[in-house]
């Protein structure tokens, strides 16, 4: 039954992803011609390893009935991904995005932002946020009116720092972060080292060994993420933070004589 | 705030050591299905989780949020050593296996995430 079941749905996801190249606009759209590449990329993917699923004899052994129903999973769940997350935001997409590309490019020219800019959708249903594996930054509709909030598009566009590889510009952010990473590993090792051999309740023993978990999986880069979008806003706000940061300087520059030290985005 | 940031990223690393997984479940039977960058990858993945090393970035937050679905396991540096000699005994494939479902729980854990964040 499993057999059958994968067989049919496989060509039937085959037939779909194909039909998904064909939702995207003629001609294409510039703000969208990397975004759209991917998806095509993606796609054509998905289509082969959705063929091999099918015909492949290994994948046919009933032994491996398990691994290629896992494997099926996986490969309709990128699929279901690259439809609803980025061929859709191309299809629906107005005359919005042009002018809010042409708003982050200026803000990213202001701060020195160190890579290439994320391809922008209007359609955010969830506030801002991006898909880095897309590169997608999602905008609020009716943001490019009220734009209040721009330290959370800073935050956003400090995510795909940490997806570059290789990359001298971002290195010493990356550095920085590696080594922030791993000292508050080893500060929470030692304290949970130091708690199994106390009288600690069990409570607190859980909680640290989930703030280990959480600080190693995901909560230093939406603390790094923080400290991005605060600092790039920092220069346009009165106050102390602005007495560490010297107009005209790079935000991400360490001061010379105080302040707080942000690792430069460029090699010196 | 939203942590999506962050999750879309996860997903695509836990898609990677997905598929890596799965071939190699696969090259148990027929050794030439699993590409030399799959035996690598999941090799990080598994040393990570003997080790809970933080030396890479993919691996290490792969790892932390395995450890708290599977819970830390002795075994982790024997399927290491498995890998390493590209012989996998019944034993170690099971623990594979597991380890391969525990990470297709992953993926629709964070996909929830993303779509309710």
């Amino acid at each position: 039954m499993l057999e059958d079941y994968l067989q049919s749905a496989a060509s039937q996801l085959i037939e779909r992803a194909s039909g998904l190249k064909g939702k995207l606009p003629r001609p294409p759209r510039q703000e969208f011609e990397r975004l759209a590449t991917q998806c095509c990329d993606g796609i054509d993917r998905a289509i082969r390893e959705l063929t091999a699923l099918r015909d492949g004899s290994a994948w046919k052994k009933p032994g491996n009935a398990s691994v290629r129903l896992l494997e099926f999973r996986r490969i309709a769940s990128n699929l279901d991904r690259l439809e609803n997350e980025a061929v859709a935001p191309i299809v629906r997409s107005s005359k919005d995005e042009g002018a809010m590309v042409r708003l982050l490019y200026r803000m990213s020219n202001e701060i020195v932002y160190p890579i290439e800019l994320p391809t922008v959708s209007m359609l955010s249903q969830n506030y801002f946020f991006i898909r880095t594996d897309f590169k997608l930054i999602c905008i609020p509709l009716m943001e490019t009116q009220f734009l209040l909030h721009l330290p959370d598009v800073y935050h956003e566009l400090s995510h795909p720092l940490f997806r570059t590889q290789h990359d001298p510009r971002t290195k010493p952010w990356l550095d920085a972060f590696l080594l922030a990473k791993a000292l508050i590993y080893d500060h929470l090792r030692k304290q949970i080292a130091s708690a199994e051999n106390s009288r600690t309740p069990d409570a607190i023993k859980l909680f640290l060994q989930l703030a280990r978990e959480n600080w190693t999986c995901r909560w230093m880069e939406e603390i790094f993420c923080d400290l991005f979008g605060l600092f790039s806003v920092a220069r346009h706000l009165p106050g102390p933070i602005c007495i560490f940061m010297p107009r005209g300087a790079g935000p991400h520059s360490s001061c010379r004589n105080a302040g707080p030290a942000i690792p430069p985005m460029r090699p010196a | 705030m939203s942590a999506i940031g962050f999750d879309s990223c996860f997903y695509a690393r836990l898609d990677e050591f997905s598929r890596s997984l799965n071939h190699i479940l696969l090259a148990a039977d027929t050794p030439t299905f699993a590409s030399d960058d799959d035996w690598r990858q999941t090799l990080e993945l598994v040393q990570t989780l003997a080790a809970q090393n933080t030396s890479s970035l993919a691996a290490s937050s792969v790892a932390a949020s395995l450890t708290g679905r599977m819970g830390e396991k002795a075994f982790w540096p024997d399927v290491a050593n498995a890998l390493v000699a590209r012989k996998l005994d019944s034993a170690t494939k099971k623990e594979l296996s597991a380890l391969a479902w525990s990470l297709d729980d992953e993926r629709t854990a964070v996909l929830a995430r993303m779509r309710h964040a």
